[in-house]
């Protein structure tokens, strides 16, 4: 029974070490900050960095990036303070590092601030369109999609501008990456919008080596904007242009991504005409003659006239319909020849899927002409056929 | 006493048993390993073809096994070839075991690593699963197959809701076209997708404990075809949202496709917790039906009694899952186990029933 | 190739976990072994064994014999010996007088157990003063004998005869009335206890807003008479045993005879045959006596107040067990699921049945694993709450100084305790401390920035579920496992409350009462049995009783 016993405490001591040695990885949650957005622009050290390099904090690197990492909450200092001061206060913290390996610049993080970082919530990613013409998109993005505490949900974005400016709000009370991930959601409202863009889709696309857009934004003051798209050359994977709202909108036509939105045309006699659109389909068929690829894109939209300026004209004349739809098809197929060219002339890239559809109705010939597409692509014919159905006028019937 | 059956399994239990030893570490990674070696998107065909060789393969066996009823192959092998051919072959489905259950230990190890618990350190995180299965393993089959019974369902469940949800990023022209490249690339894909059905192995001992062994062909066909489905639906929803150029490039792409996606509306957002939960769930059950199997294969090869064996096996998991340096090495190591599959339960028990058929070994019960 | 070896032989600190994994599998087994024998043999492989030391038979063997020796039939030489075994008691009472025909009579009784009015009016009256004609008639022929008395004078309808001292005595301290009359060999016990009894009730710890208000009662006699009223049965049966080696009760077993699995029949009463114990004063007893595992945090017997719910497993194929003295009866076999059903899913309509099965099961969840998930979660796993939630939690959090273990057990064990204070308290005050403790306390905690209001949130939907569960004692036993789950979240995050919840189902299926698999009909699966598990459904499609009771009669319709 005696060495029972002690078999009985050999046992509970073990249990008790184990109890002891656990507790490895944990961190609680109010000691970190959380890396909500995240900036890259081309690396140029900021005035605090500059001065801090003089002071003595430097490590062997190569200024290429600096990010800004934005992180929340800020912390108030107790209740009164954040009763009083709430109204001035951010709500985020932004910390510009500058340098080379963006892992690295996450890992500086922590020489700065002694919370330290977490990428688990990190919801955007702007990058500028001067760093990325400067350097491969894959280079920049590596890191992040490599690491286990970010998520490939994460949304990408090119910015005009500085980058960093994007994760900059002059609202009260507004977090500038929430304020982006909420916008994309906004497609259903404003086909100007791509659809979003996640790491995840990114990653594939690079891999393919198709050519790509990435929804752009301008920052003025303060405030963001969406404004047209970021052009990627697929070999390189950098930026190459910018195509402007009104081709975006032309682009997501093509690609079939309309969700909503509105087509905003001018009569004979120079009167607004403005159409809302409820459901749109796109079907893209491609054609192959001998060397000769051909594409033809039929669009099919149902909506609703919302806005006609012209009084003499009321909506419940059938004549009047027929002729307010031509006025609108007439306006996209404008759109879509526009956008077209663009891609054609200007840039020579394929960024509307019509790889994708020729990969799925000819894979045959798709193998022959995967390896230079996009200059394959900028010869070829494309045909538009529109039909643009308006199947009521709102509530008024003027 | 009140006993019922007591060592005896139903004909479901059997087929939840082959289920959920099939469901494990593949769940994660199928999409990619598979999607490497076909390169086009037709993955899901050789999928289904695997899973027919599978289960001819399968079949094979339970047609060996029901020569001797009542008696795993580790007592019927001699039988066949003579005492010394057959202890060396249990031996080495013995090994076979135990190194698939520490396979499948290290990769539980190395997730949970990446993704649940950084910074911990592995020994920790595989000591106390182990000692968990060992646990279990004690019970015998039947507490086995009755903890899989519980685990099964909420498998399901749970990996279906995660994929369904996932189908906001689902785009059907990334599976399109169907055999683009014709039918090559799909018989590419063939060995790795024999990879993710290891499991039917496990019908070496099970007829044995089965209550009517007489279904054990109707168990396997339906307990293959649960992960055939669930596998194919996974591999389905995967490339179709994250393309076959997307998929290759993620090492876990299945965890990747749920961590794509937050869902702002439902009380979580993030459903790869619940992708781990039942994904560790499922490899505590592939790691302690081997286990067992590899307990039972010693015990019955020296005849003595099974429980020393299973405490006596730990330590050789242990190290022979710490053993791979990388994940590279890992990949290989399992890839390796799945061409030794092949060969050791696939092409042998063939060869064995042709001897058995061709020397009337066995008991020739036909008749009844 | 040697070197290509050579590199994978691991390290020394890897053949010293290796080790680890071995020894301590081990010495849990021997430490649970030891325990199991230290806790007594299990009950199903133990048999009765003798208690007593050879010394003690050797001197007992005397007064044995002395029990044992039949009644001579002379008053005197009666008289003394039951006086020397039992008039040191002061509530034994020896009544002396003379019958009508002029025999010497005694009668022994226990002051407040025995039938006052009864041997007053009934025996001393008739003895004494009735039939004296008739009385002298027969006197002229005989002696007045045993049968005479018991068929012509004393109108009682229970009347025993004793031949030995023992039979005697131990009826008499139970609350017979012992009657030893001059020339008669046998000692007569006339009646039985009728003690101070509590009226039958409303059961205290199953309350049912439908159903039967009716309790079990302290009394077995009361408690037996109870079940037979509900309604007329042939096939109820119930058998009788006497437990306790030294202080003996009766204990009923009852089963319905053409339903009960025979097996599991035998094997109870089995169990109930192989107690040893000295005295078993409630049925908690007898239930930790009969169980499978005692180092099961389960309950292996079902305990309920309730009458209803005990014909209703009867009917199911189980067997019931009562108690003398005890108002909770015993039902095995039990499963997992039957301990979240309550009656009341029966009497009510199947869908808020089924909905209120749902809803006790997710309550079982909550109350096992919330506090253990918000652990992992806030201490591991930030990245897998929302993002919003994230934000409000550091807030929330901020000023709090202790890791969210700490805190967490802080709040929990408060809760018990005040849980536990309730309890004991009496019935007016106990409501007004729950509320000073849960509202008052829990507010000034969060207040003084010990805890954060998330946590009083998870800590308070714990403790209401936990007290949903309508078995009083699975939710004690799911309370203990919720701080098991607790160390094990923080010990290893999410990774550990996985592992705890298969920790948990590998004991579950391990376990069995009485035979039956602790989880069915969840593993294995019984599609059948499914209908009354999680699901209520009605009772046109419920037509057999589970499966997994083997019962002798399956279909519950003819």
């Amino acid at each position: 029974m005696n060495s029972m016993k002690g078999y009985f405490l050999s046992a509970l001591s073990i249990l008790l070490l184990l109890c002891l040695t656990g507790c490895w990885g944990n961190k609680e949650i109010e000691d970190l900050s959380v890396n909500v957005g995240l900036a890259l622009d081309v690396g140029k050290e900021s005035e605090l960095e500059q001065e801090l390099a003089e002071q003595g904090a430097t490590y062997p690197k190569k200024n290429i990036i600096t990010a800004t990492l934005q992180t929340v909450p800020v912390l108030k200092g107790n209740k009164e303070q954040q009763m009083g001061n709430s109204k001035s206060s951010e709500m985020f913290l932004n910390t510009e590092v500058t340098g080379d390996s963006i892992f690295q610049l996450y890992r500086q993080y922590s020489l700065r601030r002694y919370r330290p970082i977490i990428g688990h919530h990190l919801k955007v990613l702007v990058i500028s369109s001067e760093l990325s013409r400067k350097m491969d998109l894959d280079k920049l993005v590596n890191f992040i999609l490599r690491d286990n505490d970010i998520r490939p949900s994460c949304l990408v974005l090119i910015s005009t501008g500085k980058a960093s400016e994007a994760l900059i709000s002059s609202q009260p009370g507004d977090i500038p990456s929430f304020h982006l991930r909420s916008m994309v959601e906004n497609q259903f409202r404003n086909n100007k919008i791509l659809a979003p863009m996640i790491l995840t889709e990114l990653d594939g696309i690079m891999n393919s080596g198709s050519s790509f857009v990435l929804q752009n934004l301008v920052t003025a003051k303060g405030e963001v904007e969406f404004a047209g798209a970021g052009v990627l050359k697929g070999e390189t994977n950098k930026w190459i242009g910018t195509l402007n709202e009104h081709e975006v909108e032309g682009l997501n036509w093509i690609k079939g991504d309309i969700e909503g939105g509105v087509i905003k045309t001018y009569d004979k006699s120079g009167e607004v005409l403005a159409y809302e659109i409820k459901s749109a389909s796109t079907k893209i068929k491609s054609k192959v003659n001998g060397n000769d690829i051909s594409f033809h894109v039929s669009i099919e939209a149902d909506g609703r006239l919302i806005e006609n300026w012209d009084k003499s004209q009321v909506p419940t004349d059938e004549k009047f319909l027929k002729e307010a739809e031509e006025y609108f098809e007439e306006e996209l197929k404008d759109m879509l020849h526009k956008t077209t060219r663009k891609m054609q002339e200007k840039f020579k890239v394929d960024v509307g899927g019509f790889r994708n559809q020729l990969r799925i109705q000819h894979p045959k010939v798709w193998r022959t002409v995967k390896q230079d597409w996009d200059e394959t692509f900028s010869k070829c014919d494309i045909t538009y056929d529109v039909n643009i159905t308006i199947t009521d006028y709102g509530s008024s019937a003027k | 006493m009140f006993t019922r059956t007591d060592d005896k399994i139903t004909t479901t239990q059997t087929v939840v048993i082959i289920s959920c030893f099939m469901l494990g570490s593949g769940v994660l990674t199928l999409p990619r390993t598979l999607t490497e070696r076909v390169k086009t998107v037709d993955g899901w065909i050789s999928l289904i073809l695997g899973g027919l060789i599978i289960m001819l393969a399968g079949i094979c066996i339970v047609k060996l096994c029901q020569k001797f009823p009542g008696k795993t192959m580790f007592q019927f092998l001699k039988e066949i070839v003579g005492s010394w051919i057959g202890s060396c072959m249990c031996l080495l489905m013995v090994m076979y075991f135990v190194c698939l259950s520490a396979f499948e230990i290290r990769v539980m190890a190395e997730v949970t690593m990446l993704y649940l618990l950084e910074g911990t350190p592995m020994w920790a995180i595989v000591m106390s699963f182990m000692w968990i299965g060992l646990y279990l393993i004690t019970g015998g089959i039947n507490s086995i197959a009755r903890l899989f019974e519980i685990i099964l369902p909420i498998t399901i469940v749970v990996l279906l809701i995660c994929l369904l949800l996932s189908s906001r990023l689902f785009d059907i022209d990334n599976l399109r076209p169907v055999l683009g490249e014709g039918i090559f690339p799909v018989i590419r894909g063939l060995k790795s997708t024999l990879l993710v059905f290891i499991g039917f192995e496990i019908m070496i001992i099970l007829p044995a404990f089965m209550q009517y062994p007489k279904k054990g062909v109707k168990a396997l066909i339906i307990g293959t075809s649960i992960p055939l489905v669930l596998y194919l639906i996974t591999f389905i929803m995967v490339v179709g949202a994250m393309t076959v150029d997307g998929v290759v490039r993620s090492t876990w792409p299945t965890l990747d496709l749920i961590r794509s996606f937050e869902i702002t509306g439902l009380l979580f957002e993030r459903f790869e917790f619940f992708l781990l939960v039942i994904w560790i769930m499922q490899i505590f059950s592939t790691y302690t039906i081997c286990f067992y199997a590899a307990s039972l294969g010693l015990a019955q090869l020296s005849k003595k009694n099974i429980r020393p064996i299973m405490y006596g096996l730990l330590p050789f998991i242990f190290i022979v899952a710490l053993l791979p340096k990388n994940m590279n090495e890992l990949f290989d190591f399992g890839d390796f186990i799945g061409t030794v599959t092949i060969y050791l339960f696939g092409l042998f028990p063939v060869l064995l029933l042709l001897i058995t058929t061709i020397f009337r070994i066995g008991a020739v019960k036909e008749d009844e | 190739m040697w070197q290509s070896i050579i590199s994978y032989i691991p390290n020394w600190i890897i053949f010293t976990q290796a080790l680890v994994i071995l020894i301590v599998p081990i010495i849990i087994y021997l430490t649970s072994k030891w325990l199991q024998s230290a806790l007594g043999s299990r009950t199903s492989e133990g048999t009765p064994t003798a208690n007593e030391s050879e010394e003690n038979i050797f001197e007992n063997a005397k007064t044995k014999a002395e029990d044992t020796m039949p009644f001579t039939g002379n008053y005197e030489t009666d008289l003394a010996s039951i006086k020397k075994r039992i008039a040191k008691n002061c509530d034994v009472h020896f009544r002396e007088f003379t019958m009508a025909t002029g025999e010497m009579v005694a009668i022994i009784y226990v002051e407040g157990l025995y039938d006052k009015e009864l041997i007053e009016v009934q025996v001393m009256k008739s003895l004494m003063f009735d039939d004296v004609e008739e009385m002298e008639k027969s006197s002229k022929d005989s002696k007045i004998t045993k049968s005479y008395l018991t068929n012509k004078m004393l109108p009682i309808s229970e009347i025993r005869e004793a031949l030995n001292l023992e039979e005697v005595v131990s009826d008499i301290l139970v609350g017979s009335t012992a009657m030893l009359i001059d020339g008669i060999v046998e000692v007569l016990l006339l009646g039985s206890a009728t003690g101070k009894t509590r009226s039958i009730e409303e059961p205290l710890s199953e309350g049912l807003l439908r159903g039967p208000r009716i309790g079990f009662t302290e009394i077995l006699c009361d408690n037996t008479a109870i079940l037979r009223r509900h309604g007329k049965n042939e096939s109820l049966e119930l058998i009788k045993f006497q437990v306790g080696t030294r202080a003996k009760k009766d204990l009923v077993v009852a089963y319905m005879n053409d339903i009960v699995n025979s097996e599991l029949l035998e094997e109870v009463k089995r169990r109930i045959e192989s107690i040893n114990m000295d005295y078993l004063p409630e049925s908690g007893y007898v239930e930790q006596l009969i169980e499978d595992d005692s180092l099961s945090p389960f309950q292996q017997a079902q305990n309920t107040e309730r009458p209803d719910r005990v014909i209703n497993s009867l009917l199911e194929g189980r067997v019931a067990i009562l108690l003398d003295g005890s108002p909770f009866a015993l039902i095995v076999p039990v499963t997992f699921s039957m301990l979240l059903q309550s009656p009341e899913d029966y009497y009510e309509r199947w869908i808020p049945g089924t909905l209120l099965r749902m809803l006790r099961f997710l309550a079982t969840f909550f109350a096992l694993l919330a506090p253990a998930l918000y652990i992992a979660f806030i201490s591991y796993h930030p990245g897998l709450i929302p993002t919003k939630l994230v934000m409000s939690i550091i807030d929330a959090r901020q000023g709090v100084p202790f890791p969210s273990l700490i805190e967490a057990l802080i709040m929990e064990t408060s809760i018990e305790i005040l849980r536990e204070a309730g309890v004991r308290l009496p019935k007016p005050i106990g409501p007004a401390m729950g509320i000073v403790g849960g509202l008052i306390i829990g507010d000034a905690a969060v207040n003084a920035g010990l805890v954060s209001p998330f946590l009083v949130i998870v800590v308070a939907v714990t403790a209401i579920s936990s007290f949903a569960i309508p078995t009083y004692s699975a939710g004690i036993t799911l309370r203990l496992l919720r701080f098991l789950a607790m160390f094990c979240a923080a010990i290893l995050g999410a990774y550990g409350t996985v592992l705890f919840f298969l920790l948990l189902c590998s004991h579950l299926v391990k376990l069995k009462s009485f035979g039956v698999p602790y989880v069915s009909p969840m593993a294995p699966y019984r599609l059948d049995d499914w209908k009354d598990f999680i699901f209520r459904l009605p009772f046109k499609v419920m037509k057999r009783r589970p499966l997994i009771m083997k019962t002798k009669d399956s279909d519950r319709k003819k």
